[in-house]
C-alpha cells in the first residue's frame, strides 16, 4: 500500500549491497561450521559444541550488533540533519562521542567502580554534556548550520585534548579503553543486544515527529507560519538522538561517519523527502557497519592485528565524506568577521610594543625560573647557563611555532572572512601528523629528518587535496573546514587502530601530536626562526590583500586583485607555516585559532597590525604554556600544544557562545 | 737518572690526585655500535623498565628511572629503592631532571633513536633491545646482563644471575618432565570481550621454551610478543589449559558468559591464575615465570 509513496530509488544500491554482504557472511560463517549444522547453531546450540557456541553467541550477536549500531546511527544522523537542517550533523561532529570517551577515561582513572554497572550511563552523561555544550554554543545563533558544526568540531577536539593528556600521563591504565574508543563489535553473548534493543524503542517516536520534522526542513520562518511550536518538536528530536546515539556509543564504542554517510548517500540517490530518507536511511546504515564488519573480520584472519570496526568505518567514511562535500551546499555561509574598525586605532603602535615587553618578561622567566629538583628556583650563574642549554630552544621553537600559527591563522580568517577557521580545522595539521603517522610505521627507527620530510609532505599533499577539492568553488570557507574535518578522522581513525594493538609508536605518536617541544633543538630553532622572517615579511608585504579580501569578492575584484591568484597565494603560504610549525609542535594547539582572534579583541583591526600583534601574542600563549607544561607537574611534562589548547578552549567556546 | 725519577715520582702524585684524569676512555658497543665513555659508568638512568629490572638484578641501582611508580606497580621485582629519582614520563623523559643527576651512563631500548642526540647531550647512552625481530628476548637478555655486569663492575653478579637463572630453567624443566602436559594459553584480560595472548617472539614463549611447556597461541604476535584477541580465539585446541595472568576479569561477568562457560578448558577446569608477571622484562621476569610455572604444575617438585 505505503510502497508507491515511498521513493524506491536508493533501492538497487541496497540489493546489490545486501548480496554482497550476505555472500560475505555466508562464507564467514562457513569457515565457522558447516553449512548443514548451521540452522542448529543458530536456533538451539549444543552446549558441548564450541562452534555452535561461538556461531549462537559470538558471530549472530555480532551481526545483530552491526544491524542494530548501523541502523540505528543512521536514524539518529537522519534526524539530527533535519531537525538541525545541517547535512553533516551526527553524534561524532557534534561531539557526542568524544565526550562519551572522556567520561569513560575519567571514570577508568578516578572512579572505576562507576564502571562496573554504569559504563553505559557514563558515556551517555558524558556524550550528553558535550552535545549540551554543542548547544549552548550555538544558542544564540539559533543553532545554524555552522555554528553547530564549529561548536561541535571545538568541543570535540577540546575533550580530545583532555583525553589526550589523560592518556599521555596514564597510558598503561587506560589501555583497554584504545578498544572501546575504537569501536569493537566483538560479542560474547547477546547480553549488549538485550541491553540495547529495549533501550531503542523510543525510535518508534520519530514516526510521530515525521511531520513536524519535515516543517523543520523549511525555513523558520515558513514554519512557525504554519504555527508550529518549533523548538519544542527540535528539542524532542534532539534529545532522542542523543539517547539513541548515547546507548550505541555506550555499547560498542566510537563508530564514526555511518551516521553521516548512510542518510548523505540516500539523498544522493534520491531520497529526498524526509520520510523516504528515514526509510532507507536505517537500512542503508546496517546494511553499511554489517558489510564493514565483515570486512573487519576477513582482514583479521591475515595477520593477527585487530581492526576495530568503529576505526575501519572512519577509514572508509572519510574518504566518502571528502568526496561528499563536494556537493554539498550548507544553508548558512559562514559568519562574517565581525566590524570592530569602531575601536581606537591609534593606539596600536602602544599596544604592539606593550605586547613585545609582555613577551619579552614571559620569555625570561621561561628560561630562569622553573621547577627543579629542589622546587622552584630562579636560576643563576653556572646554573642558568647550563639549563639554558635545555631550555632555550624549547622556548625559542615555542616562539617560532606559535607566532607560525598565528599568522597562518590569520590568513586563513582572513582569506575566508571566517574568524573561526584555522589551520587546526582546515585539517593541515592532521595532513602532517599523518604523513609522520606513516613515516613512523613504514621505516622502523626513522630519524628526525624522515619524520620532518614526511610530515612536511604530508601537508602538502592535504594542502594540495584541499585546493583540488574546492577549486570549483573558488575555495569556499565551509568546504574547507569540512575537508579539515574529514582529513582529521582519517588522521584519528589510523591512530586508533594502532592504540588499540598496544603499539608503542602509537604512544609516541600521542606525545608528538600534543604538540610537545620536547624535540626541540638548534636545528629546529633555526628552520623555525628563517621560515619565520621570511613569511612574516611576506605576509606583512602582503597585508594589502588581506585588508582587501574580508571586504567580500565584488570589493576585491573592484580592488583590482585576482580573487583566485591572491586567495591561492595566501593558502599556500599559510599551508607552508602551517606545515612548519606542525613539525616541530604537532597538530593540537588552537594557537592559530586563537591569537588573531585575541589581536582582534584587542582592537588591531588593519591587517598590518593584526598580523604584527599575532606573531607577538602567538608566540606570547605558546611560550607559556611551554613553561607551564614543563614545570607543572615536574619531571613529568605535558606538551605546550596540549596546554594551549586547554587554555585556549574555554576562551574560544566562550567567544561562539557570545557571538 | 734523577729526571725519570722526578717525573715518576710527580705522574704518580697527579695520578693520585686526579684518578679521572688519567683513566682511559672506555668503548662498549651498544645495539648500534660503539659508545665510548671518559671513564667507566656508575652513574646510570634507565628509561625502560626492561632494562631497570635487568640492572636491578645484577645488584646495580639506577640513580634515575622513567616513571618508577609505573615501575613499581606494573613490574614491582626487583623492588625499586625509594632513593631512586623520577626522571619524568618514559616518552619525554624529562632532559633536565636528568642532567642535575650528572649521569655518565644512560640506557633506552632502540624505540628512542628519535631522541638520541637529546639524551647524548645528556650523557652517553646505549640503546638496548631485549625485543627484536629477531624473536630471541632471552638469549638478548643474556647478552645484556652481561654486558651490564661488565661495565658497571657487577660481572660476578651477572653471572650469578645467568646460573642461577639457568639452574631454575633447568630444575623446572625437569620438575615438569615426565608428565604429560597440555598446551597453554597465557592470556591477559583487557575488558571482557578482549585479551592479549603470549607467544610469538615474547618473553613467555621464550620461557615456555626452556621448559619444554608447548604455547596454544600458535597465532602472530607483535615484536613484543602479544596479540591482542577475543575469547573465541581460546576454543582451539581443545585440550589447551588457560592461565590468566593477573589483573582477573570479575568472576560473576565471566560466569555468565556462553563462551567463556563453554570452552573446553573452563568446561574441564583447567583454568589457573597467577600474579603479574612483566612480560616485556628480561631474564629476571623469566625466571620469575618459569618458578611460577613449576610451582602451579609440578608443585611436588619443590625446591
Amino acid at each position: 500500500m505505503i510502497l508507491h509513496v515511498i521513493n524506491r530509488r536508493p533501492a538497487p544500491l541496497l540489493i546489490m549491497l545486501l548480496i554482497g554482504a550476505i555472500a560475505l557472511a555466508a562464507s564467514n560463517l562457513a569457515t565457522h561450521l558447516p553449512v548443514d549444522l548451521w540452522w542448529q547453531a543458530i536456533s538451539a546450540p549444543q552446549d558441548e559444541q564450541l562452534d555452535q557456541l561461538l556461531v549462537h553467541y559470538s558471530w549472530l550477536p555480532r551481526m545483530t550488533m552491526a544491524w542494530l549500531c548501523g541502523a540505528t546511527l543512521a536514524l539518529t544522523g537522519c534526524v539530527l540533519q533535519q531537525a538541525l537542517r545541517n547535512p553533516l550533523a551526527e553524534p561524532a561532529t557534534l561531539g557526542i562521542a568524544s565526550g562519551a570517551q572522556l567520561a569513560l577515561s575519567m571514570a577508568t582513572l578516578w572512579a572505576p567502580w562507576l564502571l562496573v554497572n554504569g559504563r553505559e550511563w557514563l558515556a551517555l552523561a558524558g556524550g550528553g554534556v558535550a552535545l549540551l555544550l554543542v548547544f549552548a554554543l550555538a544558542w544564540r545563533k539559533a543553532f545554524s548550520p555552522l555554528a553547530l558544526i564549529l561548536g561541535g568540531i571545538l568541543v570535540s577536539l577540546y575533550f580530545g585534548a583532555v583525553n589526550a593528556g589523560l592518556m599521555i600521563l596514564h597510558g598503561q591504565e587506560l589501555g583497554p579503553l584504545f578498544i572501546w574508543g575504537a569501536g569493537s563489535l566483538v560479542q560474547q553473548d547477546w547480553q549488549q543486544v538485550q541491553f540495547l534493543l529495549p533501550r531503542l524503542l523510543p525510535a518508534l517516536g520519530i514516526l510521530l515527529l515525521i511531520r513536524p520534522l519535515t516543517l523543520l526542513g523549511l525555513e523558520d520562518s515558513g514554519a512557525r507560519a504554519l504555527g508550529l511550536s518549533l523548538n519544542r518538536s527540535r528539542l524532542i528530536a534532539l534529545l532522542l538522538a542523543l539517547w539513541l546515539s548515547g546507548c550505541v556509543v555506550a555499547s560498542v564504542g566510537m563508530i564514526g561517519f555511518i551516521g553521516l554517510t548512510a542518510p548523505s548517500l540516500c539523498s544522493m540517490l534520491g531520497a529526498r523527502r524526509l520520510r523516504d530518507r528515514l526509510l532507507w536511511s536505517p537500512l542503508l546504515g546496517a546494511l553499511l557497519l554489517w558489510l564493514t564488519d565483515l570486512l573487519v573480520q576477513r582482514l583479521e584472519g591475515f595477520d593477527g592485528g585487530f581492526l576495530p570496526t568503529g576505526a575501519a568505518t572512519a577509514l572508509v567514511g572519510a574518504p566518502l565524506l571528502i568526496w561528499l562535500v563536494q556537493g554539498l551546499r550548507l544553508r548558512g555561509e559562514a559568519p562574517r568577521s565581525s566590524d570592530n574598525s569602531t575601536l581606537p586605532r591609534h593606539s596600536s603602535r602602544t599596544l604592539l610594543l606593550g605586547l613585545a615587553l609582555l613577551l619579552a618578561a614571559t620569555v625570561l622567566v621561561a628560561l630562569a625560573f622553573g621547577a627543579g629538583p629542589h622546587g622552584w628556583t630562579w636560576s643563576q650563574g653556572a646554573m642558568l647557563d647550563e639549563l639554558l642549554a635545555w631550555r632555550a630552544p624549547r622556548v625559542l621553537a615555542a616562539i617560532g611555532c606559535g607566532a607560525l600559527l598565528a599568522l597562518a591563522g590569520c590568513l586563513i580568517q582572513r582569506l575566508t572572512g571566517n574568524p573561526l577557521a584555522s589551520p587546526e580545522l582546515l585539517g593541515i595539521s592532521s595532513g602532517a601528523a599523518m604523513g609522520m603517522l606513516l613515516a613512523l610505521i613504514l621505516l622502523p627507527a626513522a630519524s628526525n629528518g624522515a619524520l620532518i620530510g614526511a610530515s612536511t609532505l604530508g601537508a602538502v599533499i592535504t594542502f594540495a587535496a584541499l585546493l583540488a577539492l574546492s577549486r570549483r568553488d573558488n575555495f569556499s570557507p565551509t568546504q574547507l573546514l569540512l575537508v579539515g574535518i574529514a582529513v582529521g578522522a582519517l588522521f584519528d581513525a589510523l591512530l586508533q587502530i594502532l592504540l588499540a594493538n598496544g603499539d608503542s609508536r602509537a604512544q609516541q605518536m600521542l606525545n608528538w601530536m600534543a604538540g610537545s617541544t620536547y624535540r626541540a633543538n638548534e636545528q629546529t630553532s633555526w628552520l623555525l626562526g628563517v621560515t619565520l622572517m621570511l613569511f612574516g615579511g611576506l605576509c606583512l608585504m602582503l597585508h594589502r590583500w588581506l585588508d582587501i579580501l574580508p571586504l567580500g569578492e565584488a570589493a576585491t575584484r573592484g580592488f583590482g586583485v585576482s580573487l583566485r591568484g591572491s586567495r591561492l597565494a595566501l593558502l599556500g603560504l599559510s599551508a607552508l607555516m602551517t606545515a612548519c610549525a606542525t613539525v616541530v609542535i604537532g597538530p593540537l594547539s588552537f594557537i592559530g585559532l586563537l591569537a588573531p582572534h585575541l589581536t582582534r579583541m584587542l582592537g588591531l583591526v588593519r591587517a598590518r597590525a593584526q598580523l604584527a600583534g599575532a606573531i607577538l601574542l602567538g608566540a606570547l600563549v605558546m611560550v607559556a604554556a611551554d613553561w607551564l607544561g614543563r614545570n607543572v607537574l615536574y619531571p613529568y611534562q605535558m606538551p605546550a600544544g596540549l596546554l594551549a589548547a586547554l587554555i585556549a578552549g574555554p576562551y574560544l567556546m566562550m567567544q561562539l557562545w557570545r557571538r | 737518572m734523577p729526571a725519570i725519577a722526578l717525573r715518576a715520582a710527580l705522574s704518580i702524585l697527579l695520578y693520585l690526585l686526579t684518578p679521572v684524569a688519567f683513566a682511559q676512555p672506555v668503548t662498549w658497543n651498544d645495539d648500534f655500535g660503539p659508545v665510548t665513555f671518559e671513564h667507566p659508568p656508575r652513574r646510570v638512568v634507565v628509561l625502560d623498565w626492561g632494562l631497570v629490572e635487568q640492572l636491578l638484578a645484577i645488584g646495580v641501582t639506577p640513580v634515575g628511572v622513567g616513571e618508577p611508580d609505573g615501575y613499581r606497580r606494573w613490574v614491582s621485582i626487583p623492588e625499586l629503592p625509594a632513593s631512586v629519582a623520577d626522571v619524568g614520563a618514559r616518552r619525554e623523559p624529562n632532559l633536565e631532571a636528568m642532567s642535575q643527576l650528572r649521569p655518565d651512563l644512560i640506557l633506552a631500548t632502540p624505540e628512542y633513536t628519535s631522541i638520541l642526540p637529546l639524551l647524548n647531550a645528556v650523557a652517553p647512552t646505549m640503546l638496548l633491545a631485549t625485543f627484536d625481530d629477531h624473536g630471541q628476548p632471552l638469549q638478548r637478555s643474556r647478552h645484556i646482563t652481561t654486558l651490564l655486569g661488565r661495565m658497571l663492575g657487577h660481572e660476578a653478579q651477572a653471572d650469578a644471575l645467568l646460573k642461577r637463572v639457568d639452574k631454575r630453567f633447568a630444575e623446572a624443566r625437569a620438575a615438569l618432565a615426565g608428565q604429560a602436559r597440555e598446551p597453554l594459553y597465557l592470556v591477559t584480560f583487557l575488558d571482557e570481550r578482549h585479551l592479549r595472548v603470549n607467544g610469538g617472539q615474547g618473553l613467555y614463549q621464550a620461557v615456555l621454551d626452556q621448559l619444554g611447556l608447548r604455547n596454544a597461541w600458535q597465532g602472530p604476535t607483535s615484536s613484543w610478543g602479544f596479540a591482542t584477541i577475543t575469547l573465541s580465539a581460546l576454543a582451539t585446541p581443545a585440550d589447551a589449559r588457560l592461565v590468566l595472568f593477573e589483573p582477573l576479569p570479575d568472576r560473576a561477568v565471566l560466569d555468565r558468559n556462553p563462551i567463556w562457560k563453554a570452552l573446553s578448558a573452563v568446561r574441564e577446569q583447567r583454568v589457573d591464575s597467577l600474579p603479574a608477571v612483566w612480560p616485556y622484562g628480561g631474564v629476571s621476569s623469566a625466571e620469575r615465570l618459569a618458578l611460577l610455572l613449576q610451582q602451579r604444575f609440578a608443585p611436588s617438585a619443590q625446591p
